[in-house]
Formats: C-alpha cells, sequence, structure tokens
C-alpha cells in the first residue's frame, strides 16, 4: 500500500557543514514526487535522510518526518528500510543470478524457501510487466546483464519487499534513452502501488512521471508543487532556469 | 556511550575467542579420530608405506592446516571488519603483514625449540600442522581482511537499503562479493604449505621418520638420489598446473603488487 510522506523542518549536517535546510515537502500516497536541482543540491542526502542511511553515515538529522502519521525516527532503521526501498544511481548486483538479486531483500530477512522466493520474483515481474523479458533470465549470472536489465533488477529487488514508498536516485542517468523510457513508463505504472520520491537529472523525466516536483539548491527546497504549476508558473529564477535547460 | 560500545566490541571478541577455544577441544579430538581411521584404511588397503605415504601425510597435513587455517582466520578478519576502525586497524594490518611476512626457517626455529622437550612431537602430524597453521594464519588473514575491504562500500549500501542487519549483510552481499579473492587467497596457501614447508618442518625436526613431500624432497635430494628430481618436477608441475588453472578462473584486479609470494 503507498504511503505519505510528510517532511517538515529537516536539517541535515555532516561534519559541521549544513547538507539539508529547512526542507519542507510532501508527497501524497500513491504521487510521485521528483527532487530536481544540480549535482550537490541534496537530492541524494534527502534520499539517504529518509531511509535513514545518511545517520548511519555521521549525518546529524532534526525535524519531522511522517509516514503514514508515524515518525520515521520511532523506527528501527531496518524495518523502516523494509518498507522504504531505495534505489541507486548505478545498479549494484549482487553475486549470483538475477533470481538470487531479485530476492535478495527476501534472504536477507531469512527466507530461504526456493518456491517462496521464486514466486515473489514472478509476482513482482509481473507487476512491473516485465516477466516476459525476465523470464528465461532468472538463473542466468547477474554479471550477464546489460546496464538497463541491471538497473530493471535492481528496481524489482526493491519491489520485491512491497514497499510502501520508493526512493529513486536518478534512476535513469546512466542509461541510453530508450531504456530510460522503459524505465520511466515502468515507475509511471507501478505509482499507485507505492508511493515514489524520486531524484531527477533533467527536468524533462520531472515533467513526464511526477505529479509534484521540489526544486532544490544548496540543501533547501526553493519551491514546490504540482509538476504543472511549477514548470509555467515557476516563482524562482533559478527553477525557471533549470526548466530552461540553462542548468540541465 | 564510546565506552559502552567499547565494553560491548571487548565482550563481544572475548565471547568469540571462548566460542572458538570450545569449537577446537571439542573437534580436534574428533579430527584426530578421522585421521587416524583414514590411515587405518589406507594401511589396510597396502597403500602404506611408501611414496604413497608421504603424499597421504602431505595431504593429511594440507588439510589439517586449511582445516584449521580457514575458519579462524575468517572470524578474526570478519571480527576485524565490523569492529576495528581507524588507528586500530592500520596497527594490526601492519603487525599482522610484517607477521606474514616472517620467513619459514625462523618459525621452524621457534618450532624447534618449542617441542625439543617432546621426542613424540617430532615427526607428529599434529606439531606440522600446528607450526604451519602459525605460519600461515598471519598470511591468511591479511589476504582475506584485503578481499574483503576491496568490495566497494556500495554493495554493503545496497544490502542495507534492503533492511539487512549488519553480519547478514556481510554473510549474503559482502562475502560473497570477495570469494573469487578468498578462494585465491586460499590456493596461495596451498602453494606456501606444500612448497614453503621444507625449512619449517625440517627445522622441527620432522625428516624422520615421517615424511611430507617438501622434507622427503629434502632428504632424498641430500642422500643424492635420483628420485629427488622426479619429485621436484612433479611438485612444481603441480604448482605450475595449479596456477594456469586457477588464475583465469579467480583472477582479481586488486592483486598487491609488491606481495612477496606473487610469482605469476
Amino acid at each position: 500500500m503507498p504511503i505519505q510522506l510528510v517532511v517538515e523542518d529537516l536539517n541535515a549536517t555532516l561534519e559541521d557543514k549544513v547538507v539539508l535546510h529547512d526542507v519542507a515537502v510532501t508527497a501524497q500516497a500513491g504521487h510521485v514526487l521528483a527532487l530536481m536541482g544540480k549535482t550537490g543540491s541534496g537530492k541524494s542526502t534527502f534520499l539517504r535522510v529518509i531511509n535513514r542511511m545518511a545517520e548511519q553515515r555521521g549525518c546529524v538529522v532534526s525535524g519531522r518526518i511522517m509516514l503514514d502519521n508515524s515518525s520515521i525516527f520511532m523506527q528501527e532503521p531496518n524495518d523502516l528500510r523494509r518498507r522504504v526501498g531505495m534505489v541507486f544511481t548505478e545498479p549494484v548486483l549482487f553475486a549470483g543470478t538475477v533470481l538470487h538479486n531479485i530476492t535478495a531483500g527476501l534472504r536477507l530477512q531469512g527466507i530461504r524457501k526456493k518456491q517462496a522466493l521464486e514466486e515473489r520474483a514472478e509476482e513482482t515481474l509481473r507487476r512491473m510487466e516485465i516477466y516476459k523479458e525476465f523470464r528465461d533470465m532468472l538463473y542466468t549470472d547477474s554479471s550477464r546483464l546489460t546496464r538497463g536489465q541491471a538497473q530493471l533488477t535492481c528496481i524489482a529487488r526493491a519491489l520485491a519487499l512491497r514497499p510502501g514508498l520508493l526512493l529513486l536516485d536518478e534512476p535513469t542517468r546512466l542509461l541510453d534513452a530508450m531504456t530510460s523510457i522503459k524505465v520511466e513508463d515502468m515507475l509511471f505504472s507501478l505509482r499507485k502501488e507505492c508511493t515514489m520520491v524520486v531524484a531527477v537529472h533533467s527536468p524533462q523525466m520531472a515533467g513526464r512521471i511526477a505529479e509534484e516536483t521540489a526544486m532544490m539548491e544548496d540543501g533547501t527546497v526553493l519551491e514546490w508543487g504540482r509538476t504543472s504549476d511549477l514548470f509555467y508558473h515557476p516563482q524562482h529564477l533559478h527553477t525557471e532556469q533549470f526548466i530552461s535547460s540553462r542548468f540541465a | 556511550m564510546e565506552k559502552r560500545k567499547l565494553r560491548n566490541n571487548i565482550f563481544l571478541a572475548v565471547t568469540i575467542l571462548l566460542a572458538l577455544g570450545a569449537v577446537a577441544m571439542l573437534a580436534l579430538p574428533l579430527l584426530r579420530l578421522a585421521f587416524d581411521a583414514v590411515t587405518a584404511l589406507l594401511r589396510s588397503w597396502g597403500v602404506l608405506p611408501g611414496i604413497e605415504a608421504v603424499i597421504v601425510k602431505t595431504l593429511q597435513v594440507l588439510l589439517l592446516v586449511l582445516a584449521l587455517v580457514l575458519p579462524i582466520s575468517l572470524l578474526i578478519t570478519l571480527w576485524m571488519y565490523e569492529y576495528l576502525h581507524g588507528l586500530a586497524l592500520g596497527r594490526v594490518q601492519r603487525f599482522l603483514k610484517g607477521l606474514s611476512r616472517v620467513p619459514a626457517v625462523l618459525v621452524g626455529l621457534l618450532g624447534n625449540w618449542l617441542i625439543s622437550g617432546n621426542a613424540q612431537a617430532h615427526g607428529s602430524i599434529w606439531s606440522m600442522a600446528a607450526l604451519l597453521t602459525v605460519m600461515c594464519l598471519p598470511f591468511m588473514i591479511s589476504r582475506v581482511d584485503a578481499a574483503l575491504r576491496a568490495v566497494p562500500e556500495k554493495y554493503r549500501m545496497a544490502g542495507e537499503a534492503l533492511g539487512g542487519r549488519r553480519m547478514a549483510v556481510l554473510g549474503l552481499v559482502v562475502l560473497p562479493q570477495a570469494l573469487p579473492q578468498i578462494v585465491r587467497a586460499c590456493l596461495r596457501l596451498v602453494e606456501r604449505i606444500l612448497c614453503e614447508a621444507t625449512a619449517l618442518l625440517t627445522l622441527m625436526g620432522a625428516v624422520m621418520p615421517d615424511q611430507v613431500l617438501a622434507t622427503e624432497l629434502f632428504r632424498l635430494a641430500w642422500l643424492g638420489r635420483e628420485d629427488a628430481a622426479v619429485l621436484a618436477f612433479g611438485l612444481a608441475a603441480l604448482m605450475i598446473l595449479l596456477r594456469l588453472t586457477t588464475t583465469r578462473r579467480w583472477r582479481s584486479e586488486g592483486e598487491e603488487a609488491n606481495c612477496r609470494y606473487n610469482w605469476w
């Protein structure tokens, strides 16, 4: 089930340097929230703060981050990460087969039954509408996949845990145009199953898949709102320049 | 908070050491029984004595050393990986690297001194294995540690992002990623045991009455026998074959360039 994300007064410092400052955004349940901004604007840090991985790397976080009205800081990080999936820019495949990778999250939880793992992998791939493509590759060594297939496998790996919120850190930046479109279509069709927060490297991607978009700059949110409003009536010069691709 | 963490780590280390001790106390007699049974079986088939006996004993020593070195080095390395950081880690790594480069002759002299009062220990498979284990442990720990640390942080992050606990991520994500390097380290270990044990075992007095290949080779060469050349050729051919068949399969990017034992 998709969950709502509400962030208020979020501040984060890393080694005495402010990396996020007074961030406040909301992702409605079942919506896609896109985070736009230059490299180093704090998009990736924001995503890592939400699943509490930033804290693990020494980031000091304060503020309110609520998932369906419960604070993430009241939850055990590992339990939280099972509800909040994450996909990185670079597809990171573990040693082993494709099936091994898709079910890695379940195996990390101690589920070992082969049949249960296969069923969950099949169900996940069907939800993503890529089962036909992957059916014959489930027992292929993951090192043989193309980069596009590897990224799809990583998304499947995150979705196999049935998260309510999925964080994606520029998931198509390293993919070619055709594969990017395929991934975007798939993410768009999945948004009713889980809320998504996507850090995007281009405003076009935000325009194609996101209901809401936030513009980030130097660790703060300059403005955020419905994607169409932000694109047609940007309130800030930086947003206008980014949308018109002067930065992108 | 830091003190508490340190106390927890010390407690964990002591617990692991105690557990290892308990396992060793339970497992060693069982291993000894198994070896005795195998030896008796081979003797009943008429395989022993002769050069076959030397080969069998070599394999026994090899397996015994591997059985001792692998689990101990893996456990110590996992502990180092999880709980040692910064300055302490650097010091331990330097110490281990230094120990791993101690010449076999020195370890042999130490072994000779240690067992000088015990006639039964001379030529005993257990004393040989113990001494070889002492020689090989630092080398193996250094190699396994290097293999684990060569796994990029992104793998660990990806595992943690799936909600895996530290040890689960280590066991299911990091360790399989480091496996090719660990297998490679095992093969180097086999080489060391087969080829570098001569000085060590000769010095500890293992030449008579029972020999392993390394010391048998030494003895035959000393007596000026032709068998020495045949054995030397066989051993060298075996080593080269091992290298040829494994280098491609377990090729590693991070092979230590200045490693003393990296001769390929």
